[in-house]
C-alpha cells in the first residue's frame, strides 16, 4: 500500500489521507452530538446571508450589554431601558436599545485565552491557532459548503480587517475575502491611467491579446487558462456597473452621516450595499476597544460605543426596511470581554472569563438576553457559550451542515464550526 | 511712548504670564458642578456653598466644627473645612483635611463623588503652593473617579499653566467648557493659557466671551486688559483693568497690572499707590512685592528693592526670575559675590533664563573670575547659535540604509561546476530514454536571459542588461552571466524572499522582539554564502538577545511554543513532518507521540526567556531597582502610568535572550494513551532518524542536536537542501512536496537525486556553487515545458516548468520598469535602533531606559519619515526584499500571494480579480505610464516608431517583437501616436507573457 502510494502524486495521496482519517478517526460515526445537532437544524437556515461585526481589542461587556448597576465592578455606565420592557441595556447604546426586539444577546460567553491574536483567531474559526494548519474563517465556509453565489462579485468582502485575518484558511486561494482597507475608498484600482486613449476598454483588451496570442498558442496549460479567466473576470465587473456595489459615493450623504462617518459606520454601510448587490459575506472591523485606562475620562467608552451603536443600528433598521433582515444574520463580536474592576488606571483588562455577543436578524429569534454573568460580571453563571457554539449557532441560521467533515491538504479534518452545540432557543 | 509700551508688553508677559499663577481666583470653587442625580445634595452642602460665595471662611469652619461634633467622619464637613482652609489661604490645612475625605476609601457613588471633589479641591492647594505636579496629579486622581468632573479638568489645567505646560492647560479648559458651555471661567482660563503661548488674539476672544456669559467677571477684564497691553493698544488696556477694579476694586491682579502700566507711563507714584493697595489687600502677594521691587530697582532705591524681592522670594522661592531681577539690584550696588549667588540660584532654577547668565557673567567679569566669564559667555552663545554649515546637514539627510556585502563566486571553480552539469544532463537523460520523454530545445537567449534573472536576483533584466547580453559574443556568455548575478546583491534579495516565506519571518518576532536584526543577518549569510550547514548550526545554538545573536530570532519566531518549533525545524531542515506525532502516533509514517517528544526533548530546555532572579545574566534582579528607581522619576501620575506598559515592554525586551534551562523537562501529555508509557513520564532525548545524537559532557542537548542535525550522516539534511534548491531552479522537487518527504518516497529519479545530495556534501553545503552547477545544466537551458502534465504524473525534466512569478518577482519586475534605481532604499539598519533599546539592566537607571524607549519612538518616527521620500502614492518604491513584513492585506505582494507569514511556505501564485485589478489600474501601472519613469526614458530615448515599439518590447519583456508584434504596434501608434506607447505599455504588462517566466 506504501509503495503504491509514494508513486501516487500529491493529489492521490491527499485522498488516501482522507480515506485514512476517515476511518480511524471514526467520523463517518455519527458523532456524539448527532442527535441534538439535527433537532436544531430543522429550525435553521432561514439567514442566506452574513453580516459579522468583529469589535477588535476585546469590547467591555458590563458598559455594553450586560450591566450591573448597583454593583461596585459597574463604574460610571448607567443602564439605558429598551424596546423590550423590563431589558435594559448601555446607556451608551440609545439606538441599539430601539433595535432590541431585533437582538439576541448572549451575555454567557467564554474563551481561553486572553491574547489578542488567538481569541480572534478562535472566534472566528472555532478552532485554537496552531503553526502547522490554518483554519478558514466563516465566509469561505459559506462558499465551501454552499458554492459561490454571485458571478462577478466576490463571496466574502473583510472591510478593515486585520491582516491576520485567517481568511480562507486551508481552502483554495480562489476562496480569500477580497479585503477592502477604507470603506471610503471602496474597491480600489478601478480607475485606468489618465495617460491611455479615452478608447474602450474591450479595444485594450485586445491589445493584450493581440500581443500576448503567440504565449497563449504555445502555452495552453491550466495555470495560464486559469489566469485569462481571472481577467475575464476582472473586465466583467470592470464592466458590468457591479463596482457600484463598492462605492459609498453613490449613497446620499444624509444616509452616510446617519451611520456615522468614521470607518466602522461606512463599513457598515458598505456592508449593506453589498449585501443588496448578492455579496454572501461581509466582515466589518472596528477597533480600539482594548481600553486599558481612563474609559470614562476623556470619553473613550462613550465615543467608541457611540460608534458601534450608530452604525449597527442603522444597519438594521435599513436592511429592515428593505426587507433584508429577515435573511440576512448580523453577528457583532469580539475575542473576550474586559476585566469587570476597574484597574487602578480607570480602565479594564483583558477578561476571556464571560463577555458578550449578539446575534440578530436571518433565523435570530430577537429581544432576549441569552445565558447569565455572575452578580461581578466575572464568570459564567448559567448557559456557558465557547466559540464553537457560537459559531454552530450561526452555521445552523446559515443551513450549513455542522457534521460535514472536510480535509485539508494536509489530511486533517475539520468542520465549519468545529464540534460547537448550536443554540437552540436562538433560533426562530 | 510706543516703545514705552512694547517694553511693558515684554514686562507683561514675564510677570503675569510666566511669572506666577497665583493671581489665579481662588472664586473658581464656585464652579458649576452637577451632582449625579441619584445623589441627594444635603442641606448642609447647600448652606456651605453659600458661605464659599461669600468667602465666609470662618463661619464656614464653624459650620463644618458643629456638625464635626455630632458626626465625627462626615465627610461633606471635612471636604469644607478643606475649602475653607484653601480660602483662607491655609493650604497645608487644607491639604490635611481633603487628605482626610479621600483616606475614608470605600466605592459607593456617593463616597466617590465626594473623593472626587476632594481630589479636585486638593489640586488647586497644591498649585496654590507652588506644587503644580502634585496639583496635577491631584486632578487626575479626581478625574480617574468622575472624568466629567469640572472643577477637576479646570484645577488641572491651572496647574499646567504653573508646570508651563500651555497646550496641555488648553486641553484641560477644552473639556471644561465642552462639559459645561456655559463656563465663564473656563473660557477665561483657556485665555489666560493661549496667552502664555503668545496667541493675544484667543486670549481677547476667550475673554470677550467670558464677559459675556459673567459680564461681572473682573478677571477677564484684567486679563483682556494685559492682552491689550501686549497688543499695544493702550487705551483698551488701561479701560479694561479700570473695568476689573471697577466691579472689584480689591482685585490685587488689576492693581498690579494698573501699576505696571503707571509705572511705565511715567507715573511713579500712581503705581506704587496700586502695589500698597494691593499688599494691603493680600501681604502675601507676591507679584506685588517682585513688582515693587522691580519698581525700586527703577527708582535705584536698591536696598528697598532688596528687601521687596526679598519679601517675594520668602513667599515664593522658586521663580528664577525673582532672583535674577534681586542679583541685578546687589550687582548695581556693586556687590558682586550676592549677586552671582543670586544669578547663580535662578539659572538653577530656570536653565533658559537667559538674562540671568547676562547679569552674571557681568559679575564674573567684575570679580575678574576669567573661567567662570568664559563658561557663561559661551552659554550666552548657545542661546543664539550660528546656523549650522550646510554641508553638515545634507551629510544628516543622507538615509541610513543597510546593504549586504555579497562573495563572489570564484572564477576558478567554473570547470568543476560546468563538470558537475555535464553529469546532471547525462542522468537526466537516462530517464528520458527511460520514460521516453523528449526534451524540449534550447532556450533562445532572450529566453534564458529573462529566466536567469529572475531565478538568481528575483527581477526581470532592465533593457540595458538585455541588450548588453545580446550584444555579447563570448561562447560562454551564459555561464558568465551566472557568475555575475550569482555574485551580485540581487541573490541575497531573491534568496532572502524565498527563505522568509520558508521561516515564517515577521518583522515582529514575538511580544515587541522586533525581527530586523534577524533578517539583517539572514540576508547577509546569504550574500556571504555562508554554508547552509554552518548558517543552521548557528541558528541551532544560537543563546542571547537578537540583536547581540541575530540568529536567535529563529527560536524569537516560535516563543514558548517549544512543541511547534520542533515541529517546523525539523520540517524546514529535514524536509519531514512530524506534526501529527505531536497529538497521536503518525497514522502513515513510523514516527510515534512518544519519538515525537523524545525529539522535542533536545530544544525543551531552550527558553526564549529569562526571569530576573536568574543569575547566570543578573547580579540583582534588575527589575526590583530598576521599579523602585522609575517610581521615584519626577512626572505626571497619568504620564507615569501610560509610560508603565513602555517601560516593562523595554525591560522585558532586554530579558528576551534564547538561553538553556538544563532543569527544563519535557513529560508525555495528560492524556498519553499508549502503553509504552504513563502520562506525565519525563522523556529524554532521543533521535529517530539517522545516527544517534550523542550528548557530550559540558555540552546542551540542544548543541548535540544542532551537531545531529547539520551532519553530512543525517539522512535528510543534504538532501532536503539539495531538493529544495533543486525546486528552485527547475519548479518541481525531485521529491514532492520538498518539506513532506516520506520514508518511503521515492524520488523521480534516484541516480540524480543521489548525485545531487553527494553534490551538496561534496561542495560542504556552499548553495551558490551547487546553484551555479544545475544552472550551467542544458536541463535548466531548455525551454519551458509547454504541455500539461496530469496531476498525479512524476515529470521528467525536458525542461523547467513554465511558473508564474511569484508575488516578489512580479513587485521587483515592475520596480525594474517603473523605478530608475529601484534598490536605492534600502532598510535602516538594524543596529541603530538596537544600540538604543539594548541597555545593560544590570546598571542601567530608570530615566536611562525611559529616555531610550522615548528615543527608539522618535527613530521608529524617523524611519517613517524616511521612507515617505520614497512613497509614491502611499506606496513605498523598494525591493520586497527591503519591505516590512507582513505586509497589509491589501499590498500588491499579498494580492499576488505572498504568505501572510503565520505558515511555512505560504506564499502562492494562483490568480484573483483584485490582482488583475492592480495590474490594469493598480498605483505602479500608473506610475510606468508617467514621466521620467525607466521604461519612459527609455522609449523618449529612440526616435522612430519601430524603435520605441522595439524598446517597449525589450524592456518589458526582454526579447524582439516579432513582424505581427511590429504590425499591431505600427497600427496603435499611428492611431493614438504618443498614448499609443501608453496603450502598449499597459496591453504587455498585463500579458501572461510578462508575468510567466519561460
Amino acid at each position: 500500500m506504501k509503495e503504491l502510494l509514494s508513486k501516487l502524486g500529491l493529489v492521490d495521496r491527499r485522498r488516501f489521507v482522507e480515506y485514512a482519517a476517515k476511518s480511524m478517526l471514526g467520523v463517518t460515526v455519527l458523532p456524539t452530538l448527532g442527535r441534538y445537532v439535527s433537532a436544531e437544524e430543522a429550525t435553521g437556515g432561514k439567514a442566506k446571508r452574513l453580516i459579522y461585526l468583529f469589535m477588535n481589542g476585546a469590547m467591555t461587556h458590563l458598559d455594553t450589554f450586560d450591566l450591573k448597576p448597583g454593583h461596585a465592578n459597574q463604574g460610571d455606565t448607567k443602564p439605558t431601558n429598551t424596546s423590550v420592557p423590563g431589558a435594559q441595556i448601555s446607556q451608551f447604546l440609545p439606538m441599539l436599545a430601539q433595535q432590541f426586539h431585533n437582538l439576541a444577546v448572549i451575555r454567557s460567553m467564554h474563551t481561553q485565552t486572553a491574547d489578542h491574536e488567538q481569541g480572534e483567531y478562535l472566534m472566528r474559526t472555532s478552532y485554537e491557532e496552531i503553526a502547522t494548519e490554518r483554519h478558514p474563517s466563516l465566509g469561505p465556509w459559506l462558499q465551501q459548503l454552499k458554492g459561490r453565489q454571485s458571478k462577478t462579485l466576490p463571496d466574502t468582502v473583510l472591510i478593515g480587517a486585520p491582516a491576520r485575518h485567517p481568511g480562507a484558511g486551508f481552502f483554495d486561494p480562489t476562496f480569500s475575502p477580497l479585503p477592502i482597507g477604507d470603506p471610503n475608498r471602496g474597491l480600489e484600482n478601478t480607475k485606468a491611467p489618465e495617460y491611455l486613449t479615452d478608447e474602450s476598454f474591450e479595444k485594450r483588451i485586445d491589445l493584450i491579446n493581440g500581443f500576448d496570442k503567440k504565449f497563449r498558442d504555445k502555452f495552453k496549460v491550466k495555470k495560464v487558462q486559469s489566469y485569462t479567466d481571472f481577467y475575464t473576470e476582472a473586465t466583467g465587473l470592470l464592466t458590468s456597473g457591479e463596482l457600484k456595489a463598492f462605492d459609498l459615493n453613490e449613497e446620499k450623504n444624509e444616509d452616510r452621516d446617519r451611520y456615522g462617518r468614521d470607518s466602522f459606520g461606512q463599513g457598515c454601510l458598505l456592508a449593506r450595499r453589498l449585501i443588496e448587490n448578492n455579496v454572501r459575506c461581509v466582515e466589518v472591523s472596528c477597533g480600539g476597544w482594548d481600553m486599558h485606562s481612563n474609559i470614562y475620562n476623556g470619553g473613550t467608552l462613550p465615543a467608541r460605543a457611540g460608534i458601534m451603536d450608530k452604525a449597527m443600528a442603522n444597519l438594521l433598521k435599513d436592511l429592515n426596511d428593505r426587507g433584508l433582515l429577515a435573511e440576512t444574520l448580523v453577528v457583532l463580536t469580539t475575542e473576550f470581554g474586559r476585566s469587570p474592576q476597574l484597574n487602578y488606571n480607570a480602565g479594564r483588562d483583558h477578561h476571556p472569563a464571560v463577555f458578550s455577543s449578539v446575534l440578530a436578524g436571518g433565523g435570530i429569534k430577537g429581544g432576549q438576553f441569552y445565558g447569565t454573568s455572575d452578580a461581578a460580571g466575572h464568570s459564567v453563571a448559567t448557559d456557558g457559550v465557547a466559540p464553537a457554539d457560537f459559531n454552530a449557532t450561526i452555521a445552523t441560521a446559515l443551513g450549513l451542515p455542522l457534521n460535514k467533515v472536510v480535509f485539508s491538504p494536509t489530511g486533517r479534518p475539520f468542520k465549519v464550526a468545529h464540534d460547537g452545540v448550536p443554540i437552540g432557543k436562538l433560533l426562530s | 511712548m510706543a516703545s514705552c509700551l512694547k517694553k511693558f508688553a515684554r514686562t507683561a508677559l514675564s510677570a503675569l504670564f510666566v511669572a506666577t499663577v497665583t493671581l489665579l481666583w481662588s472664586g473658581s470653587v464656585c464652579l458649576a458642578q452637577p451632582k449625579p442625580e441619584e445623589i441627594p445634595v444635603e442641606p448642609f452642602v447647600v448652606q456651605a456653598l453659600e458661605r464659599v460665595q461669600k468667602s465666609e471662611w470662618d463661619l464656614l469652619l464653624k459650620d463644618c466644627d458643629k456638625l464635626l461634633e455630632t458626626e465625627p467622619n462626615k465627610a461633606s464637613a471635612i471636604l469644607y473645612r478643606g475649602v475653607a482652609f484653601n480660602g483662607k489661604g491655609e493650604y497645608d490645612n487644607a491639604i490635611k483635611e481633603f487628605g482626610r475625605v479621600i483616606e475614608q476609601g470605600g466605592q459607593g457613588p456617593a463616597v466617590r463623588a465626594i473623593r472626587a471633589d476632594a481630589y479636585a479641591h486638593r489640586s488647586m492647594s497644591y498649585t496654590k503652593k507652588g506644587e503644580y505636579l502634585k496639583g496635577i496629579d491631584s486632578a487626575y486622581f479626581a478625574l480617574l473617579e468622575n472624568s466629567n468632573h469640572i472643577l477637576a479638568n479646570n484645577n488641572r489645567g491651572l496647574a499646567y499653566i504653573g508646570r508651563q505646560q500651555y497646550d496641555k492647560a488648553i486641553w484641560s479648559f477644552d473639556r471644561v467648557i465642552q462639559l459645561d458651555p456655559k463656563s465663564a471661567e473656563g473660557y477665561s482660563n483657556r485665555g489666560f493659557a493661549y496667552g502664555a503661548k503668545g496667541n493675544f488674539d484667543q486670549v481677547i476672544a476667550d475673554q470677550k466671551k467670558a464677559i459675556e456669559l459673567d459680564p461681572k467677571l473682573a478677571m477677564a477684564y484684567q486679563r483682556r486688559g494685559a492682552a491689550y497691553v501686549a497688543k499695544n493698544d493702550a487705551v483698551n488696556a488701561l479701560k479694561d483693568l479700570d473695568q476689573a477694579l471697577a466691579i472689584n476694586p480689591e482685585f490685587p491682579d488689576a492693581l498690579c497690572d494698573r501699576a505696571q502700566y503707571y509705572g511705565l507711563a511715567g507715573s511713579m507714584d500712581r503705581a506704587m499707590a496700586d502695589l500698597n493697595a494691593a499688599l494691603k489687600i493680600d501681604p502675601n502677594f507676591a507679584k506685588a512685592h517682585y513688582q515693587r521691587g522691580r519698581a525700586y530697582l527703577a527708582k535705584k532705591e536698591y536696598d528697598k528693592s532688596i528687601e521687596s524681592l526679598g519679601k517675594a522670594i520668602a513667599i515664593r522661592g522658586n521663580d528664577a526670575n525673582m532672583y535674577s531681577v534681586r542679583g541685578y539690584a546687589h550687582q548695581a550696588k556693586k556687590d558682586h559675590e550676592a549677586a552671582v549667588q543670586d544669578f547663580t540660584k535662578a539659572v538653577e532654577l530656570d536653565p533658559k533664563l537667559e538674562t540671568a547668565y547676562k547679569g552674571r557673567s557681568d559679575s564674573y567679569k567684575k570679580l575678574g573670575k576669567s573661567k567662570e566669564l568664559t563658561a557663561d559667555l559661551a552659554k550666552l552663545k548657545e542661546f543664539h547659535p550660528a546656523p549650522a554649515p550646510k554641508t553638515a546637514k545634507k551629510h544628516d539627510e543622507l538615509p541610513s540604509r543597510f546593504q549586504v556585502a555579497s562573495k563572489a563566486v570564484p572564477a576558478s571553480k567554473r570547470p568543476e561546476a560546468i563538470r558537475s552539469a555535464k553529469e546532471i544532463d547525462r542522468l537526466t537523460g537516462l530517464n528520458y530514454t527511460k520514460f521516453n520523454v523528449q526534451p524540449n530545445p534550447k532556450t533562445s537567449d532572450a529566453q534564458f536571459l529573462r529566466r536567469i534573472y529572475l531565478d538568481i536576483t528575483g527581477t526581470i533584466p532592465t533593457y540595458q542588461q538585455t541588450q548588453r547580453f545580446f550584444a555579447a559574443k563570448e561562447s560562454d556568455k551564459r555561464s558568465l552571466l551566472i557568475d555575475e548575478l550569482l555574485s551580485s546583491d540581487g541573490y541575497a534579495s531573491h534568496y532572502f524572499n524565498y527563505w522568509a516565506d520558508v521561516l515564517r519571518y515577521t518583522d515582529n518576532l514575538s511580544s515587541d522582539v522586533r525581527g530586523e536584526p534577524y533578517r539583517q543577518w539572514i540576508k547577509q549569510s546569504l550574500a556571504e554564502n555562508k554554508p547552509w550547514d554552518k548558517l543552521v548550526h548557528e541558528i541551532m545554538t544560537a543563546e542571547g538577545l537578537t540583536w547581540d545573536q541575530p540568529m536567535a530570532g529563529y527560536f524569537q519566531r516560535d516563543a514558548n511554543m517549544p512543541l511547534d518549533n520542533m515541529n517546523n525545524t525539523v520540517r524546514i531542515f529535514l524536509g519531514t513532518r512530524i506534526g501529527c506525532a505531536q497529538c497521536h502516533d503518525h497514522p502513515s509514517e513510523h514516527w510515534t507521540q512518544k519519538e515525537f517528544y523524545q525529539m522535542a526533548a533536545f530544544t525543551f530546555g531552550m527558553s526564549t526567556n529569562t526571569g530576573g532572579h536568574d543569575k547566570r545574566y543578573w547580579e540583582k534582579n534588575p527589575g526590583d531597582r530598576l521599579y523602585t528607581e522609575y517610581s521615584e522619576i519626577e512626572q505626571e501620575e497619568e504620564d507615569r502610568r501610560n509610560n508603565q506598559y513602555r517601560f516593562d515592554r523595554l525591560m522585558s525586551v532586554n530579558m528576551r535572550l534564547v538561553n538553556d534551562q538544563v532543569d527544563r523537562k519535557i513529560r508525555l501529555p495528560k492524556d498519553y494513551k499508549y502503553a509504552d508509557s504513563k502520562p506525565e513520564d519525563i522523556v529524554e532525548p532521543k533521535t529517530v532518524l539517522g545516527p544517534p545524537a550523542e550528548i557530550r559532557t559540558g555540552e546542551t542537548p540542544r548543541q548535540a542536536f544542532a551537531r545531529w542535525l547539520t551532519s553530512k550522516d543525517n539522512p535528510r539534511f543534504a538532501m532536503t537542501i539539495a531538493n529544495r534548491l533543486w525546486k528552485q531552479a527547475l519548479g518541481t522537487g525531485q521529491i514532492e512536496p520538498v518539506d513532506d518527504i516520506l520514508d518511503k518516497s521515492v524520488p523521480e529519479n534516484p541516480e540524480l537525486m543521489t548525485f545531487l545530495e553527494s553534490e551538496m556534501k561534496r561542495l560542504d553545503f556552499d548553495m551558490k556553487e551547487y546553484l551555479r552547477m544545475i544552472f550551467n545544466s542544458e536541463v535548466y537551458q531548455r525551454q519551458a515545458c509547454a504541455d500539461e502534465v496530469p496531476l498525479g504524473e512524476p515529470y521528467h525534466y525536458p525542461g523547467p516548468n513554465l511558473r508564474r512569478m511569484t508575488a516578489e518577482q512580479a513587485w521587483d519586475s515592475f520596480l525594474t520598469l517603473a523605478v530608475v534605481d529601484p534598490d536605492e532604499y534600502r532598510e535602516m539598519p538594524s543596529k541603530i535602533r538596537s544600540e538604543v533599546i539594548g541597555v545593560n539592566l544590570n546598571e542601567v537607571s530608570a530615566k536611562k531606559m525611559l529616555e531610550a524607549e522615548f528615543k527608539s519612538a522618535e527613530i521608529d518616527g524617523n524611519q517613517w519619515k524616511r521612507q515617505t521620500k520614497y512613497t509614491y502614492k502611499g506606496v513605498l518604491l523598494a525591493r520586497a526584499s527591503e519591505l516590512p513584513s507582513p505586509v497589509p492585506a491589501n499590498h500588491f505582494l499579498r494580492m499576488f500571494g505572498q504568505s501572510d507569514r503565520e505558515l511555512i511556505s505560504a506564499s502562492a501564485t494562483v490568480g484573483s480579480v483584485p490582482q488583475v485589478l492592480f495590474m490594469f489600474n493598480g498605483p505602479i501601472t500608473h506610475m510606468l505610464l508617467e514621466k521620467n519613469s525607466t521604461i519612459y526614458n527609455n522609449v523618449m530615448r529612440k526616435k522612430t516608431p519601430v524603435d520605441r515599439a522595439k524598446v517597449i518590447f525589450l524592456t518589458i519583456l526582454n526579447r524582439e517583437p516579432d513582424d505581427a508584434e511590429i504590425e499591431l504596434s505600427k497600427r496603435e501608434i499611428t492611431k493614438n501616436d504618443l498614448a499609443g506607447y501608453g496603450n502598449m505599455i499597459w496591453s504587455l504588462v498585463n500579458t501572461r507573457e510578462f508575468l510567466f517566466v519561460q
